[in-house]
């Protein structure tokens, strides 16, 4: 069983502390994404995993063993790098034999495992090219079978579509979903990208200067993030933010209107921010009780849906609208929303309150 | 941004393998070191102790009688002046030859990778031909032609000599810089209506101040320590240093004083060794100019 | 560009001086080497050929001999260990710009400063030999640099301390152009040191073995102020190499014509090993012009 657990670990370089005191589980074959904006410590972590790093406290558990302090060759891990770092010299056949050659596979059982994986990736007709007359989508499938060739106990992705065009990288995405989904290895994924992340992960843990910040599957970020950082970063557009306030009775006021949304009366008078996604605000009647007013800024039409953000007494918000949208610059309309979909958080500590 | 750890050797366990690299390249330090250890403080002994004891000595009287020899007694050419006017010598034939030729090597280079010349592939082949020859070769019409404008045996000949055949070198280098030149900027300074030499004296040359430096040291270093010219084109009066330094060691009547000839070796070094040592990673670019390309 | 012959007029000058300077007397020597020049040249062709003559002469067959012993060691020693001192160098050492300093100072000395010190380092009377005669080993014998068999080898010992460190800096610059996550991915797929530098790094240090090549060749071939200051061509003739036969043809035995002759063998030699390369960058000039 490849259950991995990594406890309590911490990575500092010098004075500068760039993991601190991370913990996590991951059941046999599950898909975990670590996710966070540059410079979180994600790809830190993934090192660290691999063996590239040393933890500087704190224990890594793969399978029941404890593989701390083991060279990464000893590890049973297999790595898919951003860059692909395929090996220049060798041609794609001997780039995938390679791990296996340094475990002194014989040949004929080498031979057999590069056929087997460049079928399934279909870089067959490629096996005698060196990396350089490969396109970038074809270098990172013969990076990810050098990874499967191997069939680690532990699969580590770091950010292995950033460096392709968009069409490919949504292609890609699939297609590794599809891997994921056939041969069940447990699986660490990194990215920046939240698409990624949502559509890839069994669960996804948001890093932020080297803390989790939260663990919870694709849904549970989605709909109950636990800070604002968290709320902020799942979700395309944006969240809409304003600050707001707390009234006597715990109820949440934007401005002079109580949003629907109580808390417990301790909170009272505490500054809060609110929150809402662009999608869970519908254009509702002008009159509309508890709707807010507000004049269009901008159109954002992408096809199949419309971003539109329109200046609020409280800020701007967007808006996503299915279809091209109906709407002008400078038009006056009214959105309102489900008390249930809104986010409040703690406006010092940021964390999610109610 | 992923942290890519570097290639080390990295220790499991006892640190055996860095003691091992560590000793072994201290090892080597002190065999590179040795020779001019060992010039440097038999450079200071009197003749008597090299004679009597062994060349890793620390001298027991030290005396800097030698480097006094070396320097203004010791006889070199026709009379007893030791290396000091040598030394003048070659200080006059390196200054301006290393000046004319980076001046010619950097208009070159931006004539090269900057404009359509008719054959310009050809001249830069040519020119990177040149500087692989062996001056053998051009020995002998040299000569001639030195004769014949009168300047044979001079320093003045000497200068003309390095100055020609550096301009291949600077030519190189300059021409190597120029090539990786972000033609965005060229464009743009052409947009704005730089003509020839106004985009070269005020957009590329200051660009390429580095590269002057490199270039300089290069120069210097190579034309002061030449030999074969110095000692096919110049006579008694005109000497370049490394002549002298030769003629002073390799004097085959009389008593062989050794420390006088580490003294001279000493002087001759100093100042391209005073230039390696200030001017560091520099030098290196100099060095590394001449390689191909991966 | 208005004035379209500015750029040309601006290179004529290093032109012409090359033009004649390198390529003119080039073949002023060519054809010197076929002429009856003795101490002075002379434009009337030679009756017999003096590359036959050349070729007979037993100092020339020395000389080249030599040439091939000395380059080849000169060569493939300085190469191996170049290349061993960057990898030692790129091991992360602490004080590394010191040792890439120590390992580098003496291409900044010339040929005679080397020579001199090694000659005196090597002497039997007054260097190694007495050195450790006098430490006890009584019966220690280095006394290569006087002897005829072996004295070639003694240039070969300075030659290769003088551009060692020259090796190295290309190798390491190779070494250091070598994308890191490449390495990891070794690391990670299971590969012990020794492994990565055999299978992974050295393979990508062609283009390092390619210009140590080229440069050591043509240096091995151009080599004559260290010959001059260590061994002075001696004892008797068995450190002459082509360049030394060449002057001393030329300049002191008055045979001129001879002398040309070798010299042209000489830059046949270099040519060989530099066309290529020269050609090669020729070809890739083609991206560089506007």
């Amino acid at each position: 069983m490849a259950t991995l657990h990594i406890n309590g670990v911490s990575k500092s370089f010098g004075d500068v502390k760039i993991l601190h005191d991370i913990s996590l589980d991951l059941a046999d074959g599950e898909f975990l994404v670590l996710v966070g904006p540059s410079g979180c410590g994600k790809s830190t972590l993934m090192n660290v995993v691999a063996g590239l790093e040393e933890p500087t406290t704190g224990q890594v558990t793969l399978a029941g063993r404890d593989i701390t302090h083991l060279p990464p060759d000893e590890r049973d891990v297999a790595m898919v790098f951003q860059s692909y770092a395929l090996y220049p010299n060798m041609t794609v056949g001997q780039n995938i034999a390679f791990p296996l050659e340094m475990r002194k596979v014989p040949k004929a059982q080498r031979t057999e495992a590069v056929n087997h994986v460049a079928a399934m990736l279909q870089i067959d007709h490629l096996l005698d090219r060196k990396p350089k007359a490969l396109s970038g989508g074809q270098r990172q499938r013969v990076a990810i079978g050098r990874a499967l060739a191997r069939q680690p106990s532990l699969f580590l992705f770091d950010e292995p579509l950033s460096n392709l065009d968009a069409k490919l990288r949504v292609d890609m995405r699939a297609e590794l979903k599809k891997l994921h989904m056939r041969h069940g290895v447990t699986t660490i994924y990194v990215t920046h990208d939240q698409v990624e992340a949502m559509t890839l992960g069994t669960r996804i843990a948001v890093l932020k200067g080297g803390l989790i910040q939260q663990l919870a599957t694709p849904m549970e970020l989605y709909e109950r993030p636990a800070n604002l950082f968290v709320a902020e970063f799942i979700g395309s557009p944006s969240i809409n933010t304003a600050k707001a306030t707390v009234s006597d009775s715990g109820e949440v006021m934007l401005g002079d209107a109580a949003v629907g949304v109580k808390l417990d009366a301790s909170l009272a008078h505490t500054d809060v921010i609110f929150g809402i996604r662009p999608e869970d605000l519908r254009v509702s009647p002008l009159d509309t009780p508890g709707a807010i007013h507000a004049t269009v800024a901008l159109l954002e039409p992408t096809g199949a849906e419309s971003y539109v953000l329109i200046d609020t007494a409280y800020g701007e918000f967007t808006l996503r609208m299915p279809g091209p949208g109906e709407f002008v610059v400078g038009q006056q309309l009214a959105v309102s929303f489900d008390a249930a979909k809104v986010h409040v958080f703690d406006a010092t500590t940021e964390l999610r309150l109610g | 941004m992923s942290t890519t750890p570097v290639m080390s050797l990295k220790p499991r366990g006892i640190k055996w393998d860095r003691v091992a690299l560590y000793a072994v390249l201290l090892l080597l330090a002190f065999m590179f070191l040795m020779p001019i250890y060992v010039m440097l403080i038999n450079s200071i002994k009197p003749l008597a102790e090299i004679r009597g004891g062994n060349l890793v000595s620390f001298p027991l009287e030290p005396t800097l009688e030698p480097w006094l020899q070396a320097w203004s007694l010791a006889q070199i050419g026709v009379e007893a002046t030791g290396l000091k006017p040598y030394f003048a010598n070659s200080f006059l034939m390196v200054i301006p030859a290393v000046l004319i030729s980076t001046a010619l090597g950097a208009l070159n280079g931006y004539v090269l990778t900057q404009f359509k010349v008719k054959g310009g592939t050809l001249i830069f082949g040519l020119v990177l031909f040149s500087v692989f020859i062996p001056f053998q070769i051009v020995l002998i019409p040299m000569a001639r032609l030195l004769g014949e404008l009168g300047i044979a045996g001079s320093v003045k000949g000497l200068i003309l000599v390095h100055t020609i055949y550096g301009i291949g070198f600077g030519t190189l280098f300059f021409r190597n810089f120029y090539a990786a030149f972000p033609q965005e900027l060229v464009k743009s300074a052409r947009m704005d209506g730089a003509g020839f030499f106004v985009l070269f004296w005020r957009l590329m040359l200051p660009a390429s101040l580095p590269i002057v430096v490199v270039n300089i040291i290069w120069q210097f270093t190579n034309i002061w320590n030449d030999f074969l010219f110095g000692a096919s084109f110049s006579d008694y009066t005109s000497y370049p240093l490394t002549v002298a330094l030769n003629n002073l060691v390799s004097s085959s009547t009389g008593v062989k004083e050794y420390n006088v000839h580490f003294a001279g070796a000493f002087i001759a070094a100093l100042p391209t060794l005073v230039v390696y040592i200030v001017s560091g990673k520099y030098f290196v670019r100099g060095l590394m100019a001449g390689s191909v390309k991966g | 560009m208005k004035n379209r012959w500015l750029p040309a007029l601006v290179l004529s000058p290093s032109i012409i001086m090359v033009g004649i300077c390198v390529y003119g007397f080039i073949a002023f020597t060519f054809y010197l080497s076929f002429t009856a020049s003795t101490i002075l040249p002379t434009m009337t062709l030679a009756t017999e050929s003096n590359y036959e003559r050349l070729f007979s002469l037993r100092n020339f067959f020395l000389s080249v001999k030599n040439l091939g012993v000395f380059s080849v060691l000169y060569i493939v020693i300085s190469m191996l260990l170049g290349m061993f001192l960057a990898i030692l160098i790129d091991q992360r050492i602490r004080a590394e710009s010191l040792f890439r300093s120590i390992f580098l100072y003496p291409m900044a000395l010339s040929f005679i400063v080397t020579g001199t010190a090694w000659k005196w380092l090597l002497d039997p009377s007054i260097g190694f030999e007495r050195t450790m005669r006098l430490i006890g080993f009584e019966n220690f014998v280095f006394d290569w640099i006087k002897d005829g068999e072996m004295a070639i080898y003694t240039v070969v010992i300075a030659a290769v301390w003088q551009t060692s460190g020259f090796v190295m800096a290309l190798f390491l610059a190779g070494l250091r152009g070598i994308d890191g996550e490449v390495l990891n991915a070794a690391r990670v797929d299971g590969a012990k040191n020794w492994r990565i530098y055999w299978r992974v790094i050295i393979p990508q240090l062609g283009p390092s073995f390619i210009s140590s090549f080229v440069i050591l060749a043509h240096m091995a071939i151009k080599s004559y102020d260290l010959v001059i200051a260590l061994t002075g061509g001696g004892p008797g003739r068995a450190t002459w190499l082509p360049s030394v036969f060449m002057y001393q043809y030329t300049f002191t035995r008055n045979e001129m014509a001879v002398g040309a002759a070798s010299a042209v063998v000489m830059l046949i030699g270099i040519a060989i090993v530099v066309i290529p390369y020269v050609r090669r960058e020729m070809r890739l000039n083609k991206g560089v012009q506007p």
